[in-house]
């Protein structure tokens, strides 16, 4: 393996690896515009150029592999200065259009600019007219051609990653511009990703154009709940300036790298599901149509519970759980109704015609049927407690997220509803379902919890709680926990951590994991 | 190959070459059409014979391509190493109507301009190299004294900001800059920094780019500059007006620092 010597700093590489792959690991920043780590290489932007010793010319350091011994220079006067004339050839063109621009503040051109610029302007000339400012290209993206440095990113995702060739750079010279292939529209599902790719402000997210300024925005690492795939994403929210979008928290989703999972990327139905985390919430608990509090609520729930418990009866309570609960939800659901009250616990509910692709998108839409299937050891359908319920062998009925109305049909809901004493819907938004269930309990959104969700790749990862629960709402474990409490049989967990261990300890496939074992890069089941 | 692979036509980036990976990845040959035509009597009368028409180190003949103010322009087959004077005058037939010799572009576009003095250069690879211009394709632009060496800038500019692929960012948009600031000297539309910032700009674009091209715009622009300054000076606007209008006190502006 090649040794070479980066600013002073030596570093031991295998064959083949290029100057910035190498000064990466080392932590030595390279600018880059063309340059993804992702993307075939282009060298087109020359703005990665550094000094290498015994050579006459500066190379590109995306493009030019190490050998051994070589001594490169990222930081000398003559680096520097050529990061300067690149920087100000690509502003020749651009608008420097900032104050109206959505990219501004995760904008390359201004970081760099920042970093390595800061030149008097010599730009007075006119600049090219490019044709399409503005413009929608498809569902999701806006394409600016004027603010576009042509590194080509764009063209080399939708030609090497989706393989749906969209883009093309179109006419020669200055008058060079990016666009899609006439007739074509960017209508992949993984087109927000060259929002996110794009150095500049040329793609913009349709979405997310004017809502929020980016400086506003924190973030929260997450995992996406829209199927098993489990693509790591942060959670990007602005909670100084509710005025500015009627309340909503959430802003937008990004990806997270993870090479194992979802690498740079996420697709578009997990990119803009995110509207239910501050939409259409159930904000209190509800008796029928009056809200009431939650120490009410957990006495109706336990009374109920009681009498079954009094005739021996708790078999005739059935809880569809779901695989959308963390680990730790499922596992405080399983000791208190499986292993403490002998209810019939199942998650399983079936998929109505789900969407999948060979890359990112899976047809099982939950983010942890993995982990429920482990910690509720049980893979029978929770049909079977639906169909039971309508034949009146259920007395009290506790569902965790589903909406029955749209999985088995109105009048089968309409029914269950009439029969069972006690019909409980705990969820965190609204759906026709609650309308049938005589108690609606509000609980809190992956966004505002913390645990762990087991992908399809059996890899358990960690989500943090971006913001406190909306409203009235609680997580899942925390409501079963005060039940449990009021039912005389307390699991007494003030933190997911607390239960995490637990789990550890009771699951064989969990076993010797912790929180900071697992960290912001997840760690596989136990076989 | 680009093209010939049904791609847009940018140069490769380099290593590997295409004598190594080439055309669909295989090694291969690029030669123009003049160098194969070298080939036959190579073969014919041998390596030694062929060596022997040109000079030292750069042997056989080259077809010089005689443009401009010339009284016969057109091709000439000659050895390596005749002098640009000989070329000019004895075979060209000299400068038409009287006029006397401005400038001499000795290897097309993209050589450095040559001035009068310069005109005993052999025509070889090496002695052009030594005087700052190169052989290039052999193509022979003459200029007689009415020749606006800001228009002839231009033209060059006009050519380069044309020919630019758009591939690569210093290229791409510094040779239509070149361009652009060149036109507005030549239209009398230009100020003192504009010609003080034109070397600079010029000098940006070489060595920083992924083919020849970029070199070329430096060093042919940057040369129309550097040997004829006088001429460039000659069509600033005097005055700036942002200076004057400070100066009268009726604007409002901030003093720039050139």
């Amino acid at each position: 393996m090649p040794n070479l010597t980066i600013d002073g700093k030596l570093v031991e590489v295998p064959a083949g690896t290029t100057i910035i792959q190498a000064a990466d690991k080392l932590g030595i920043d390279i600018p880059r515009y063309c340059y993804h780590p992702a993307l075939p290489v282009s060298g087109n932007c020359r703005i990665c150029m550094v000094e290498v010793e015994k050579s006459p010319k500066l190379q590109i350091a995306c493009y030019t592999p190490v050998t051994d011994g070589m001594v490169v220079r990222t930081n000398s006067p003559k680096v520097l200065e050529v990061r300067k004339t690149v920087l100000e050839f690509l502003l020749v063109n651009h608008p420097v259009d900032c104050p109206v621009c959505d990219q501004a503040g995760e904008c390359k051109l201004q970081d760099y600019y920042m970093e390595h610029g800061q030149y008097d302007s010599r730009l007075s000339d006119v600049k090219v007219k490019k044709e399409k400012k503005a413009f929608s290209i498809g569902p999701t993206v806006m394409l600016d051609q004027e603010r576009c440095i042509l590194c080509t990113r764009c063209v080399r995702f939708a030609d090497t990653i989706t393989k749906t060739s969209e883009f093309g750079v179109f006419n020669r010279g200055d008058h060079s511009q990016l666009d899609i292939y006439p007739g074509k529209k960017l209508d992949n599902n993984y087109s927000g990703n060259v929002v996110d790719i794009c150095p500049v402000g040329a793609l913009t997210d349709t979405d997310f154009r004017f809502k929020c300024r980016v400086w506003y925005l924190s973030q929260t690492k997450s995992v996406c709940p829209g199927c098993s795939m489990g693509c790591n994403i942060t959670v990007e929210w602005d909670k100084m300036r509710p005025h500015q979008h009627k309340k909503a928290r959430v802003m937008r989703l990004k990806p997270r790298h993870n090479p194992e999972v979802n690498d740079y990327w996420i697709c578009d139905k997990g990119r803009y599901n995110y509207r239910f985390i501050d939409e259409n919430r159930i904000q209190h608990p509800q008796l029928n149509d009056s809200i009431i509090s939650w120490d009410q609520a957990t006495g109706i729930i336990t009374d109920a519970i009681k009498l079954l418990q009094d005739s021996k009866k708790t078999s005739r309570i059935g809880v569809i759980a779901s695989a959308q609960l963390t680990n730790e939800d499922l596992f405080v659901v399983r000791k208190l109704f499986k292993d403490t009250l002998g209810a019939q616990v199942e998650f399983k509910v079936p998929e109505k015609n789900p969407e999948a692709d060979d890359f990112l998108l899976k047809a099982d839409k939950n983010p942890n049927t993995a982990g429920a299937v482990k910690i509720l050891q049980s893979e029978t359908d929770a049909a079977q407690i639906v169909q039971k319920a309508k034949q009146g062998e259920i007395d009290v009925l506790y569902v965790f997220g589903h909406d029955l109305v749209k999985l088995f049909g109105k009048d089968v809901v309409a029914e269950i509803a009439k029969k069972v004493k006690l019909f409980v819907y705990q969820g965190s938004n609204v759906n026709e379902t609650c309308g049938y269930a005589h108690l609606n309990l509000p609980s809190s959104v992956y966004a505002e919890k913390e645990g762990t969700f087991t992908n399809f790749q059996q890899k358990v990862q960690r989500i943090w709680p971006a913001f406190l629960p909306l409203a009235e709402s609680k997580g899942d474990w925390e409501i079963v926990s005060l039940l449990s409490a009021k039912l005389g049989k307390p699991l007494a967990y003030q933190h997911s951590n607390e239960i995490f261990k637990d789990i550890a300890a009771a699951v064989p496939a969990f076993s010797e994991m912790t929180y900071e074992k697992i960290s912001d890069k997840g760690m596989m089941l136990k076989a | 190959m680009e093209s010939l692979e049904g791609k847009k036509g940018f140069p490769r980036l380099k290593p590997p070459f295409p004598a190594v990976v080439g055309l669909f990845g295989c090694p291969t040959v690029i030669n123009n059409v003049e160098t194969i035509a070298c080939v036959p009597p190579i073969i014919n009368k041998g390596a030694e014979w062929y060596a022997k028409l040109g000079c030292e180190k750069n042997g056989g003949n080259r077809l010089f391509c005689v443009s401009g103010h010339v009284v016969r322009p057109g091709v000439y087959e000659l050895p390596n190493g005749t002098t640009l004077r000989e070329i000019i005058y004895d075979h060209a037939g000299g400068i038409p109507n009287g006029r006397k010799l401005k400038a001499v572009i000795p290897g097309g576009i993209s050589a450095p301009i040559l001035t009068p003095d310069q005109l005993d250069v052999k025509m070889d690879f090496d002695s052009l190299k030594a005087i700052g211009s190169m052989a290039g394709s052999g193509g022979i632009i003459v200029m007689d004294d009415t020749t606006d060496m800001v228009w002839a800038a231009m033209i060059a500019a006009r050519f380069f900001a044309h020919e630019s692929c758009g591939q690569c960012s210093p290229c791409r948009e510094g040779s239509g800059w070149v361009y652009r600031n060149v036109k507005k000297l030549f239209h009398g539309q230009a100020r003192e920094h504009d010609l003080k910032n034109l070397p600079g700009i010029v000098n940006n674009i070489g060595g920083n780019t992924i083919c020849a091209f970029g070199d070329a715009v430096s060093m042919s622009v940057g040369s129309y500059v550097s040997k004829f300054r006088g001429e460039f000076e000659a069509k600033i606007i005097a005055n700036d007006p942002k200076d004057s209008l400070a100066k009268k006190g009726t604007g409002n502006f901030a003093k720039s620092n050139d």
